[in-house]
């Protein structure tokens, strides 16, 4: 792939690290703000964008950060029910779910297994999380990356859309970990970004420029998506 | 640029032994594979059998950390060696589950990740590289398939290996029987009794190219996905999702409806997942009145082999084109879903049928379809 005309409008970004929630949605709000460390509590939805939703506060550290990053992005408003019905999700990640497997695991030495996080420990259960609330009813995958080697879902979703599978893509870098594992650092971050095909996209709708970096894997496109810090 | 995707290679490992013919062979045979289980008799779940891979198919050196890496590789060079195609040449894409769970579960390396894994089949089937690593829980084999046909459509490759793969251990097993999803015997998709599912270890793979030369004269012609968007881990009561990939799928072929001759169903055993996809399949083929066209599904066969479900049911599904015959329903004895899915118990001969329709479900509401054509 090469940078031309085809390259996807980006529609909105919203990420979620260590020191604060920030999206094109208008949110830029710290942890230190809301008085928890990220991904924040069963409260912080509420708290930040003024509503909740009957399962939020139960949700897993994962899930929680791509569904705050999706709406710090202002997914619901960026696109119209029917775009978000067809968008594809996509997310990338190099850590995966070790942090839902080692709590998990740790239950396997009891009588009585934690059977309410086993879904959990597969990628796709966070981004169904994400789907459900935002109605999306797109082609779902999660791609395993290395940490110098990202952008994946975002190379995967410029050729879904130069493919004319899909128009809108939301394309997500999730990395979620409590305790640090063998070359793996603990952390959080998620970065949700919403893209869409040229052809059916404005360019006066782009909130950014398309990352060349997404061609070079050795760099991290979604870094250059992140919207500014205060 | 679109060019035509086909079929160059296969290759599988499975409950039935190694070999994509055992598979296919014991299928279309009506046998099961689903045994008193063995390797994993150790771990307490509520269920007497799994679909194991025979410890005479994977040799007696294979230590229990290394099992998923090997299957992989068995069921990625018998793909190799089907399509003649050099591994220097050829890049993998690898789809599975939980991958290697070595490291959490035992003294090993894995930490769950399926680009570790595929690095790991890669290096043992000395393959020029890994191109990607999917987990879309039990849809994963036909995403990675799309994922692949995909790039070479768009003439980004001209050859691709596709491996599904995943192995039984006590973090799975465990899981679904705490889940109350495992049937205590061998399962049975789509009967009114059935009771939950039947897990199995396997591995599937499908050498894909661009060039029709090289191809054993099926095509990749068509892949869809799609989203519940309801619920993590049950499906929608009416069947969306798995209608709306179907759906995808078959457009994206360029195909109607009506062009589908036969169906490979993703049929679990669970009360929900068969009961939604009769629903979900039967409202998309029976819009007019009608029923779906024939029908089968083989996990009563194979076991759920979780991540390479999509990749060895893409075989059998290619096998029911190819052998003009679609295989009765093992364990089915009075129809309890939906009667416009159109499965049966006992085999059936097809004339003249040309394009096989794949479904596949997974946890996260994913969706998946692809069309096959001879």
């Amino acid at each position: 792939m090469t940078s031309d005309d085809s390259t996807p409008r980006v529609l909105a970004a919203g990420v979620l690290d260590g020191r604060n929630l920030r999206g094109t949605g208008g949110i830029d709000v710290s942890w230190t703000e809301l008085g928890s460390p990220a991904p924040g509590d069963g409260r912080t939805l509420r708290t930040v964008f003024g509503h909740s939703d009957t399962t939020y506060r139960r949700l897993d550290r994962i899930s929680r950060s791509l569904v705050l990053a999706a709406h710090a992005a202002g997914l619901g408003e960026v696109l119209t029910p029917d775009e978000l019905r067809d968008a594809a999700l996509i997310a990338e990640t190099h850590v995966g779910c070790l942090e839902i497997d080692r709590r998990y695991t740790a239950s396997l030495a009891g009588e009585l297994v934690a059977a309410t996080i086993f879904p959990y420990t597969l990628p796709t259960t966070s981004l169904g999380e994400v789907a459900l609330r935002f109605k999306l009813h797109g082609p779902t995958m999660s791609i395993s990356v290395d940490d110098d080697r990202r952008g994946a879902a975002l190379r995967e979703a410029w050729r879904m859309l130069a493919a004319g599978e899909v128009r809108h893509v939301v394309a997500a870098s999730v990395d979620v970990l409590d305790e640090p594992g063998p070359g793996l650092p603990a952390g959080v971050r998620a970065v949700v970004v919403v893209v869409g095909a040229p052809e059916f996209v404005k360019s006066d709708r782009a909130v950014m420029a398309w990352p060349d970096a997404v061609q070079r894997p050795g760099n991290d496109p979604f870094g250059a998506l992140e919207p500014p810090r205060r | 640029m679109k060019r035509e995707v086909w079929i160059a290679g296969r290759g599988a490992i499975s409950g039935f032994g190694a070999g994509h013919a055992a598979l296919v062979d014991g299928v279309f045979a009506g046998r099961t594979a689903l045994q008193p289980r063995q390797r994993t008799a150790g771990f307490p779940a509520p269920t007497s059998v799994a679909g194991e891979i025979p410890a005479a198919a994977f040799g007696s050196s294979v230590p229990e950390t290394e099992l998923i890496g090997h299957a992989g590789a068995v069921a990625g060079r018998e793909a190799l060696a089907d399509a003649g195609i050099h591994s220097d040449d050829i890049g993998l894409f690898l789809a599975s589950t939980k991958a290697d769970l070595a490291g959490i579960t035992m003294a090993g390396d894995g930490y769950g990740s399926p680009l570790r894994l595929a690095q790991d089949v890669a290096r043992r089937l000395e393959l020029a590289k890994v191109h990607s690593a999917i987990s879309a829980a039990c849809a994963s084999g036909l995403v990675a398939l799309a994922m692949a046909a995909r790039r070479i459509a768009a003439g980004e490759l001209e050859h691709a290996l596709v491996v599904g793969v995943d192995v039984l251990n006590e973090f799975i097993l465990r899981g679904f029987g705490g889940m109350h999803a495992l049937d205590p015997e061998v399962c049975r998709p789509f009967d009114r009794s059935r009771r939950g599912v039947s897990l199995g270890d396997g591995a599937g793979a499908i050498v894909l190219t661009a060039d029709r030369s090289q191809s054993q004269g099926v095509r990749l012609r068509g892949y869809g996905g799609a989203n519940d968007g309801c619920h993590v881990t049950g499906p929608d009561y009416e069947g969306r999702g798995v209608g709306l990939a179907a759906a995808r799928a078959v457009a994206h072929a360029g195909l109607e409806l009506n062009d589908i001759d036969v169906l490979h169903l993703h049929g679990t055993g669970t009360r929900a997942n068969d009961e939604t996809e009769a629903i979900g399949l039967g409202n998309l083929f029976g819009a007019a009145g009608g029923r779906t066209p024939p029908a089968f599904g083989t996990k009563s066969q194979t076991g759920h082999t979780l991540g390479a479900a999509g990749t060895i049911e893409a075989l059998l599904a290619i096998a029911a084109l190819e052998r003009q015959s679609v295989p009765g329903n093992v364990g089915l004895e009075e129809l309890g879903v939906d009667p416009r899915l159109d499965v049966q118990r006992e085999p059936r001969a097809l004339s003249g049928a040309r394009r096989v329709l794949k479904v596949a479900s997974g946890f996260g509401g994913v969706q998946a379809a692809a069309v096959f054509e001879l």
